[in-house]
């Protein structure tokens, strides 16, 4: 005889009721794989997702509206020997015509074979007309091989969509392609740079066809590159070698000789130096950029690459006058000392000829110019500065240049003032014939110069302080001056910088929402109930064998020995419970994958989550598990050794004493009523002062009301017990009492049940909806009625005259009656709840702060203590510092999205390359701007000054029956690709997820539950047992076994209904807001149908050993006795 | 002297409230060396608490217990446990033998503590032999299911003596017996306390069974009281 063999001989004896026992570990253990697992697959796929969706691309360069030279590609290939691929990156409207489908969003990236390399397609590059379109974008459109499409894109242009005077023409362009292969996600059909699982709707057409589109031949706005292998880029890396081949055309710098009156000139031509056509001057080089303006950083590094160059900055007025006379739309050219040889005052002006003759002008005489300063959105105000003539030239001398001009699209190349497209309004009534014929002979030669300094300051212009640089070079000297020009510049203050995206996508997803903790969270309350049963079936054993515990102490072993031996046990009934516990996790992980790829897609909104389990995890999972089944035994096992061995020994149970807890029922008694009162106290204070929305402070209160509910039903029992009467007990009363005697029992599953019960309800009640809540300012949606989205930008401010009239809201009748409030949108990440990737630059969106102050719209949860709380929207206009701006998210965003605390700081690069810092000054309480950082939109367009239009808008106005407004809406910027929802469906999508977790919750909730209730089910087993006796006893006083099974149930019922009612009653005081408050909808069917099945459940459970008790012979209990 | 019992009272007290309830009021009892006695009294007199603070499963509620020379109070958990394992053996009411564990087995049971590998097989030895003397030889590799009421019993008072202890206590060894087993146990305890060398002391409200030991005590009104010596 050894301990082996007692270990042994006790595992196979006791086999039964092990295996009870084991089944609970295996539960527990299940549960917490699954878990785990979830969070492994999660994150595998993710990772598995950033590689469908990237190819072998491991770095891209993105420059925002910038253009770049498509041989850059060629070039860096060339110098890492690693691939590199140009493409065209725009979004659009797809449009199949034929079955009239569209789809309002779609990327279309133009592309070479080089690009498809990437996914090792053998499949040729799409040529002209042809298309390659992923798989949901066939789907939505109905598409096969061979079916034709038509796209229509923004027309992009160089120069930024809203810079001064560029053309108010329409700004898309269409193709109509053909499909020639339909991509898979694996295929290219997922292809995507943003760190996201949702999959775009791709469409891949000719790089070629698209820059010819666009009006950017030669020219690509992306560039991708990587090894096959490992998605590296060679050495000297990507971004050394952009250094090493970069040309100032890929910052969007031309050179070329300035072009003498009478001879057009295009900003985009290649360079014409020592052009031998004789056009231009041979000997004067300018240097022009495409974006029409130099910004301060390009203007003065050209200044220093060569130093003394003439600075111009030519500007479009709107009326030269004096004395009564006016000349409409004529330049004016600003320029340094070095062009004007001479040094003009700040009141300065030097007219020709013709603009002296037509004003009837001479030196000295007084001269006024208006002109239009630009603001957000083509909005316009005029301003005015009085000069003083001090010279007048003739009309062909030195200066009268019309290549001062810039290109401005939709008026160079006009043949006469009448063509004119400019952003700004000209009034055609006011160009008189001798306008058209200086038009005609001068184009738009400037008619006047004043100092440049006076020209920056006036006219204000956010997109850059100069229009061209010239200077006097030859050829050979020239190429030098090139060089030292890139030396001076920065790619990566041109957006030129390679973002290494394939690591980036593998670090947002190794740090995504971690489902594993989600899932562990969610099942807390199946594990809890797991490990209960485990502790409730192996207190049963244990007790079964007390009397073994208590010979072995008597036979000499020490209750250490004693607990050795049974912890062997209880170690391998763990291990021996955990292990199949894994494997049914697996499958147990199976159906949760399963549950996420389809009934809960709004939690990963993606179908694509594959089952991925880690060693590691299971070992984790299998380890945790042993251990928290062995602690729980041991608990079981330590409380046992504790009674005195003679006890023990008797196989006996200590017996309660009931008076010695007399300090306990003060205790409770106190607990209970201080509990209640406080609760009820709360619950009375948040009504009468109207916090219906504290969600927090109810939730607290019914909490407390749960806490002194279980602390009164304790003190009740407990006073049962000592009550002392002289009638003979009623059947109510002998059950309470029983109940009574084994009341450590009858409060665990009391409390188990009542605890159940509260968070069933309250995450059932909290299930987010919206009826009517949405109106209010204060509420998620701000009291906005629609959010609408368009894919081409939309240029206008929709409550100017000029927007009425440019969008035709007019005929609508919309104005006085719709007010539209356009945000600017810079692009990032989607950092909602809907990505589950970790994100660290998300969007930014541009808002009205001053507006948002008057409404008062959207609630906060947290705030920057240096923020005014009555008018927190007014912060947001502070520029904290010259490159720090505040910001504010969704407290959720910030938590869970990027990780951050109110004050942390997020790294933007603003539009010159430099950094812009901005500090998270306030979470915002679930609103609809989740996923983006909202800043001021003026200090927006000071760091972004080429922002086009507005992607994004909130419409204010009057509710039209069901969603009329929306439509018509949607129609009226049909060209726009507009999709406008209502704000209260776009808060109930971000709800939608919240509501999945919630479904999730409750489902494994209830089913924790329900393994609570087989709890039940065996401490009315074990009662049962240890009662054998006593019903013995009535049985021979006469009772019928009815009388013991009725009253089994009654004692059993009571525990189960006080438990569902303690449960419930404190969740309803904990859902007050929810109950009051006409913005909710409480699901009390969803809750009440739970709770039903719940109690439906119990009773089975105390049905079943109830029933088997009394079928048995009762009366050798008696004998026992 | 063995065992000594001196001045020892047992009551239990309910909290808060003032009254005891006595069990058994200043007993004082010496045991010799190969003493037998039994202890005789009605249901409820106090019979098993007394065994039990003697057999150091119980503690006085004052007065002292002295085991083996060694006062009780003063000894840890490991010290009692030993004095349990090797000095005293312990015969129930009913037989407690381990379901799960052959006769064989069950009788060993005792000296799983002991380390000692020769000490081990000398108990082996005496197992047999104690088996073979109480006519169990038979029966070893039984379980307790297979037994009798009587083998189990018989087996229960050879686990007690494996480790060759020097106290035998029997709370109401034939309680759960019929009459002839009852006096055939009791026969053999009495021949076992000759034989043996060895201190029997036993609990029975049975004048037969007590008629076998060399002194009666009777326990009443919460004293115990000498009233017979052979």
């Amino acid at each position: 005889m050894n301990r082996t063999r007692y270990l042994f001989r006790s595992l196979w004896f006791y086999r039964k009721p092990y295996l009870a026992v084991m089944a609970g570990v295996m539960i527990s253990t299940a549960v917490l794989t699954g878990a785990l697992v979830v969070g492994d697959s999660v994150r595998y796929s993710l990772q598995r997702i950033t590689g469908v969706r990237l190819g072998t691309i491991g770095y891209a360069l993105q420059p925002g509206d910038r253009y770049f030279r498509q041989e850059l590609a060629g070039e860096i290939s060339g110098i890492t020997g690693s691939r590199a691929a140009p493409a065209i990156q725009c979004g659009a409207i797809a449009i199949n015509s034929d079955k009239n489908l569209r789809i309002n969003q779609v990327q279309v990236t133009g592309i070479d074979q080089r690009f498809m390399g990437f996914w090792d397609l053998a499949q040729p590059a799409p040529r002209e007309d042809e298309a390659v379109i992923s798989r949901n974008v066939a789907d939505r459109l109905g598409l096969v091989i061979g079916d034709e499409l038509l796209l229509r894109l923004r027309k992009q242009g160089k120069a930024p969509p809203n810079a001064p005077f560029s053309a108010e023409r329409e700004p898309s362009v269409s193709f109509r392609v053909k499909v020639t292969f339909i991509a898979r996600d694996e295929q290219m059909g997922r292809f995507s740079l943003k760190s996201n699982q949702t999959a775009p709707f791709n469409i891949f057409i000719s790089i070629t066809q698209l820059a010819v589109g666009l009006e950017i031949a030669g020219y690509a706005n992306l560039l991708v590159a990587g090894e096959s292998s490992d998605r590296t880029v060679k050495s000297p890396g990507p971004d050394s070698a952009l250094r090493m081949c970069w040309k100032p055309e890929d910052a969007g710098l031309h050179f070329r000789h300035p072009v003498r009156v009478g001879h057009p000139v295009r900003v985009g031509d290649p360079d014409r130096v020592g052009d031998p056509d004789g056009v231009g001057d041979p000997d004067g080089v300018e240097v022009v950029t495409d974006r029409l303006f130099f910004d301060g950083k390009t203007g003065n590094a050209v200044l220093a690459a060569v130093p003394g160059s003439k600075a111009i900055l030519t500007y479009m007025v709107n009326s030269i006058s004096s004395g009564g006379k006016s000349t409409p739309y004529s330049f004016v050219t600003a320029a340094n000392a070095a062009f004007m040889k001479q040094i003009l005052g700040p009141r300065d002006i030097i007219v020709n000829e013709w603009l002296a003759k037509d004003l009837g002008i001479g030196p000295g005489d007084p001269v006024t110019l208006r002109y239009f300063i630009m603001g957000p959105l083509r909005s316009l105000k005029e301003d005015s500065a009085g000069f003083v003539v001090k010279a007048v030239i003739p009309d062909r001398n030195r200066l009268a240049d019309q290549g001062l001009m810039p290109d401005f699209p939709g008026m160079s190349d006009a043949g006469n003032c009448r063509d004119w497209e400019t952003g700004a309004p000209v009034d055609l009534k006011k160009i008189r014939d001798k306008d058209e014929q200086y038009w005609k002979d001068f184009r738009g030669t400037p008619k006047a110069f004043i100092a440049l300094e006076t020209g920056q300051k006036i006219w204000n212009n956010r997109f850059g302080h100069y229009t061209a640089f010239r200077f006097e070079t030859t050829g050979s000297v020239l190429q030098k001056i090139k060089k030292r020009l890139m030396e001076q510049l920065i790619p990566g203050d041109f957006g030129l910088t390679f973002r290494p995206v394939y690591m980036e996508g593998q670090r947002a997803a190794a740090n995504s929402t971690d489902f594993g903790q989600l899932f562990l969270s969610l099942s807390f309350f199946i594990m809890f109930s797991a490990v209960l049963l485990t502790a409730m079936l192996f207190s049963l054993h244990a007790r079964t064998r007390m009397a073994e515990t208590g010979l072995l102490a008597a036979l000499g072993f020490s209750r250490r020995q004693i607990m050795g031996m049974m912890s062997a046990e209880a170690l391998i009934i763990s291990a021996a419970g955990a292990i199949p516990g894994v494997i049914a996790g697996i499958l147990y992980n199976k159906i949760l994958i399963l549950g996420l790829n389809t009934l809960w897609y709004d939690a990963v909104n993606t179908s694509l989550i594959v089952m991925h389990v880690e060693p590691l995890t299971m070992l984790i999972a299998m380890v945790s598990g042993i251990l928290f089944s062995l602690l729980v035994m041991v608990a079981v096992l330590i409380r046992n050794l504790k009674n005195p061995v003679a006890l023990m020994v008797k196989g006996a149970f200590p017996v309660v004493q009931p008076s010695s807890k007399r300090r306990s029922i003060m205790v409770s008694g106190f607990t209970g009523y201080v509990s209640v009162a406080i609760s009820l106290i709360m619950l009375a204070g948040l009504l009468i002062t109207g916090q219906t929305m504290n969600v927090t402070l109810f939730l607290s209160a019914g909490a407390l009301l749960l806490a002194g509910g279980v602390a009164l039903v304790y003190l009740f029992l407990q006073k049962t017990l000592l009550a002392t009467t002289e009638d003979i007990p009623g059947f109510s009363g002998l059950v309470i009492r029983n109940a009574a005697l084994n009341r450590g029992r009858t409060m665990t599953v009391i409390t188990l049940l009542a605890l159940g019960t509260f968070s069933v309800v309250i995450t059932g009640a909290n299930r987010k909806t919206f009826y009517g809540d949405e109106t209010s300012r204060r509420s998620g949606t701000g009291g906005f009625l629609l959010w609408a989205e368009n894919t081409l930008p939309v240029m206008y401010d929709l409550n100017s005259t000029a927007g009425i009239k440019a969008y035709g809201l007019q005929e609508e009748g919309f104005p006085g009656k719709v007010r539209f409030i356009q945000m600017t949108r810079m692009d990032g990440d989607d950092a909602s709840c809907l990505n589950l990737n970790k994100v660290s630059r998300p969007m930014m969106l541009g808002i009205p702060p001053n507006l948002f102050d008057r409404l008062q719209a959207f609630s906060f949860t947290s705030l920057l203590p240096s923020v005014n709380r009555d008018h927190p929207w007014n912060y947001l206009d502070n520029r904290l510092a010259p490159d720090i701006i505040a910001g504010f998210a969704d407290q959720t965003v910030i938590t869970w999205a990027l990780g951050r605390n109110i004050g942390d700081t997020l790294i933007y690069q603003d539009e010159s390359g430099k950094k812009l810092k901005i500090i998270l000054a306030g979470g915002l309480d679930n609103s609809i701007f989740q996923g983006n950082i909202v800043v001021s939109d003026n200090l927006l367009r000071l760091f972004y000054p080429s922002a086009g239009g507005s992607h994004v808008m909130l419409i204010d106005g009057e509710a039209l029956p069901g969603d009329t407004l929306a439509r018509r809406l949607e129609m009226l910027f049909r060209d726009q690709g507009m999709m406008v929802t209502s704000t209260s469906s776009r808060l109930a999508a971000f709800a939608a997820v919240e509501n999945t977790y919630l479904s999730v919750f409750l489902l494994l909730g209830g089913l924790g539950v329900m393994i609570g209730t087989v709890g039940l089910g065996i401490v009315i087993l074990q009662n049962i047992r240890q009662r054998k006796s006593e019903f013995a006893v009535y049985l021979a006083l006469g009772f019928r076994k009815k009388f013991i099974l009725q009253m089994i149930m009654a004692e059993h019922a009571m525990m189960l209904l006080s438990g569902l009612l303690l449960g419930l009653i404190s969740a309803l005081a904990g859902i007050l807001p929810s109950l009051v408050s006409p913005g909710y909808a409480v699901p009390g069917l969803f809750i009440s149908g739970i709770i039903l099945v719940i109690f439906l459940n119990g009773l089975l459970w105390i049905w079943f050993p109830a029933k088997a008790a009394v079928k048995n012979d009762l009366l050798p209990g008696l004998r026992d006795e | 002297m063995l065992a000594e019992l001196k001045n020892v009272t047992r009551y239990y007290q309910q909290e808060g409230v003032t009254t005891r309830n006595l069990i058994i009021d200043q007993v004082s009892l010496g045991i010799e060396e190969n003493e037998s006695l039994a202890v005789i009294g009605p249901s409820g007199s106090g019979k098993s608490t007394l065994l039990n603070i003697l057999g150091s499963l119980d503690k006085p509620s004052s007065g002292k217990v002295v085991l083996d020379g060694a006062e009780v109070d003063l000894l840890d958990e490991k010290e009692l446990a030993a004095i349990r394992n090797r000095f005293i053996g312990f015969v129930f009411q009913q037989h407690h033998l381990l379901p799960q564990l052959t006769l064989i087995e069950n009788v060993l049971l005792p000296v799983l503590p002991v380390k000692d590998k020769a000490k081990q097989r000398e108990a082996t030895d005496r197992a047999h032999n104690l088996i073979e003397r109480v006519g169990l030889k038979t029966l070893v590799h039984r379980r307790p299911a297979h037994l009798s009421v009587g083998e189990c019993q018989r087996a229960a008072v050879v686990r007690a003596l494996v480790n060759q202890p020097r106290l035998l206590l029997a709370d109401e060894p034939t309680g759960s017996l019929d009459s002839e087993h009852a006096m055939q146990l009791a026969q053999l305890l009495g021949e076992l306390n000759r034989e043996q060398n060895l201190a029997v002391v036993v609990v029975t409200h049975s004048m037969e069974v007590a008629s076998y030991m060399g002194k009666i005590y009777r326990i009443t009104s919460e004293k115990l009281q000498l009233t017979e010596k052979r």
